[in-house]
């Protein structure tokens, strides 16, 4: 039999094993905390001239002080826990006395309520009976009706909530104390010199000339910034490779990424390195990790399996390069309209070539426009850049341990390096409309997407070079997020835009790793691809949608395929893809015509909404299918005018 | 650069080498708490705090036990290094006579 009131708030047990752990681990850090303040006098003592001692101990008494401060913190957590486990134990308690209350006063009541406001004499006898039946079991409940112990079931919900909330605040207060200044990163951490798990690292890039003496004292944030205002120095970095390094480091595993391995036929070499390189990695400190990243750019920015903190790291380096090559380029352009332009009306120089140069200008400026914004922020978070390939990701938002969902996009036709961080303002409104810190969206661009719809777009071929590097970009996602939120359940959408979804089609030919797949606005599922049958998914419960708005001109081409031309089946007609109504704007006005195949996100929008459901996992709206309308040239199908239906994303 | 040294070997070696001890506890508090998780509850939940919690405290802890560890190994190093460069004068010293009396 099923209770009638269900407990409230989280498993007593489940908090008092964190509460525990955490006292637990309290104690034996103050005992260390003792045993180091300890070790102060005789480190002292024992080395009480010379710059090394003075410059040890006073590192030593820093790390003391910040030792002091860490039992206090995971006690502050231990105890808020333990307080919130008792109100826990007691609503769990108060909840049994409802439930068992509720049943034995809900039949009396019913009966009682059976007599109807009218008793006849015959059944007055009867009507008393209950009545008295009501009151003693009221007598020895303590309730008298249903409606009391409805209120006090709404009573300890208030009550447990209060005390969840209570707790939350002690654990948020702790850990703000502790918080750098990216999310679940300690500003100790941030504060360390780079060298020390990696100081042979450093002491060698010193000693061979690719930093200067004074990157042994600095912090990963201060190299990073350094780095920002010496592009030379960053170029030194680019153009280096790993080399062998010490055994056991990391360097000799990057260099080891490279070298010929010899393995058991049939072995996913790609699948294990990703696995080896992220193990590694994630052994680091995040500190560390951006140091390995920032030493090794070329290697680490694009390394499959390589921490995103890594990525990044490397790829800020990588854009300050790109940048100063990209300033050269505008620089070298200017002067050449510029030298056009001074002279004058002249007839070995046609208004033809100077429009040229001037369109090349504009296309350059762009560009660099991209990058300088890049430089300025470095909270960004970039984990795909290749300057030359026009290879770009950008996360928005952050992958934590709270992370419910990750979204990866690829925007389509025209899109370019120039262009994309407008893509990618677009799409972080995904992050804004879910709870705060449970999506985060992924722009990606792993290479050159065509420019213009008549020849490049129609062609299969920026869609076959790019499907596959998506395929493997969304195995690098799943190991980042596994890593990242400990062991996740978070779920992982693969959507394409346009042109993206082609792209989004073929990487689904070479195996996509994808909880759910959206194609919105797509020319088709993937050239040569007839039907989902084509697809090697890596979760074979993956669900897939698609949208395309109504009189949008995309519609025209879905379907088409020839050879290299065309992106294979219609993805809104595809069995096994659910198609999303596009809705109205915020205005009433529907999504539709052939600004809608950028309008769908616009957000408040139907489309908008449903791609927020999907990446969210939460309640899209289906179409209804469309109607056949005959007409003089023949039967043509057209939007229904039924409702949408709402289908729950499992 | 400074020209005077006052060190006491065997106790700088000591001293390093019970630093770098102190990185074991803080690494496995990293570990363990950093493994902290608990299911959604009910209506209401800290389980995304406590979450954020355990990955802010266990970074802050892997740093501690990382710093633990080179300071007490480099505090021996440089325990270990004045005691090679004495040894290595006094040898060379050691030699000296020896050519002259050969002489």
């Amino acid at each position: 039999m099923t209770a009638r009131y269900a407990y409230v708030g989280d498993d007593p047990a489940g908090i008092a094993a964190a509460a525990t752990v955490l006292e637990h681990r309290a104690r034996d850090l103050a005992a260390n905390a003792s045993s180091a303040s300890g070790e102060l006098p005789r480190l002292r003592e024992a080395w009480t001239v010379g710059s090394a001692g003075d410059r040890a101990y006073a590192v030593a008494t820093q790390l003391s002080a910040h030792l002091d401060t860490i039992a206090p913190g995971l006690r502050a957590g231990s105890d808020a826990l333990a307080e919130y486990r008792e109100e826990l134990v007691l609503g769990c308690s108060r909840v049994d006395q409802l439930n068992s209350a509720h049943r034995v006063i809900a039949p009396l009541e019913s009966l009682v309520r059976s007599f109807g406001d009218w008793i006849d004499e015959s059944r007055s006898a009867a009507y008393d009976r209950a009545v008295t039946e009501l009151r003693v079991a009221a007598s020895a409940t303590g309730y008298g009706s249903l409606w009391e112990i409805e209120g006090d079931y709404r009573a300890v919900t208030q009550r447990i909530t209060s005390a969840c909330e209570v707790c939350e605040a002690a654990l948020r207060r702790s850990r703000t104390a502790a918080q750098g200044r990216a999310p679940g990163r300690s500003s100790f951490a941030g504060m360390l010199p780079m060298g020390l798990q990696t100081g042979p690292l450093i002491d060698g890039f010193i000693s061979r000339g690719l930093l200067p003496p004074e990157a042994a004292t600095m912090t990963a944030d201060e190299l990073l910034t350094y780095l920002k205002d010496h592009p030379d120095v960053a170029r030194n970095l680019v153009d280096n490779n790993p080399g062998r390094g010490q055994p056991g480091s990391v360097e000799a595993f990057l260099h080891s990424l490279g070298q010929p391995t010899i393995s058991a036929p049939g072995t996913d070499i790609a699948a294990l390195q990703r696995e080896q390189t992220s193990a590694l990695f994630h052994t680091l400190t995040p500190q560390e990790q951006a140091v390995v990243g920032m030493l090794f750019p070329s290697e680490v920015g694009n390394l499959s399996g390589a921490s995103f903190v890594a990525r990044d790291a490397a790829n800020y380096v990588n854009v300050v390069v790109a940048r100063e090559d990209q300033a050269g380029v505008v620089a070298d352009l200017e002067k050449k309209v510029a030298d056009l332009r001074s002279m004058g009306p002249y007839p070995g120089v046609p208004a033809s070539l100077i429009a040229s140069y001037e369109s090349q200008l504009a296309d350059a400026r762009a560009l660099l426009g991209t990058y300088d914004r890049l430089v300025a922020e470095p909270d960004r978070q970039i984990v795909v850049f290749d300057a030359a390939r026009g290879a770009f990701a950008e996360v928005s938002g952050t992958i934590s341990p709270t992370t419910r969902n990750v979204g990866v996009i690829c925007p389509g036709t025209t899109t370019n390096m120039g262009t994309i961080l407008g893509n990618v303002k677009t799409y972080s409104s995904f992050v804004k409309a879910a709870e705060p810190g449970q999506l985060a969206m992924i722009t990606w661009m792993g290479g050159g997407l065509p420019q213009s719809i008549v020849p490049e777009a129609m062609s299969d071929s920026y869609s076959r070079d790019l499907g596959p590097l998506l395929a493997s970009f969304s195995k690098d996602v799943r190991l980042e997020t596994a890593a990242l939120t400990g062991g996740s359940t978070a779920h992982l959408t693969v959507a394409g835009h346009s042109y993206g979804g082609a792209v989004v089609g073929i990487a689904e030919t070479y195996g996509l790793d994808a909880d759910r797949v959206m194609y919105v606005e797509s020319p088709g599922m993937g050239n040569d691809v007839s039907s989902t049958s084509d697809y090697r998914p890596v979760n074979p419960d993956v669900r897939r949608y698609s949208m395309t708005a109504p009189g949008d001109p995309i519609a025209l081409v879905q379907g088409a395929d020839v050879l290299g031309y065309g992106h294979g089946g219609d993805p809104d007609h595809m069995a096994g893809v659910t198609r999303l109504a596009t809705g109205n704007y915020k205005d009433g006005t529907p999504v539709a015509g052939p600004s809608a195949h950028g309008g769908v996100f616009t957000p408040g929008s139907g489309s908008w909404d449903n791609m927020v459901q999907v990446f969210t996992g939460g309640t899209v709206q289906v179409r209804p299918p469309d109607t056949v309308m005959n007409t003089q040239y023949g039967p043509v199908m057209v939007p229904s005018s039924a409702p949408s239906t709402p289908l729950d994303i499992p | 650069m400074p020209t005077e040294y006052q060190v006491d070997v065997r106790a700088t070696r000591a001293t390093g080498a019970s630093l770098a001890r102190l990185a074991e506890p803080a690494g496995s508090a990293a570990g363990e708490i950093g493994g902290l998780r608990i299911s959604l509850g009910s209506g209401v939940s800290v389980a995304d705090e406590l979450a954020a919690f355990a990955s802010v405290w266990a970074d802050d802890l892997r740093a501690v036990g990382a710093s633990f560890e080179y300071l007490g190994t480099a505090v021996a190093a440089a325990g270990t290094a004045y005691e090679s460069t004495d040894a290595a004068a006094a040898a060379a010293y050691a030699r000296l006579p020896l050519r002259r009396t050969a002489i």
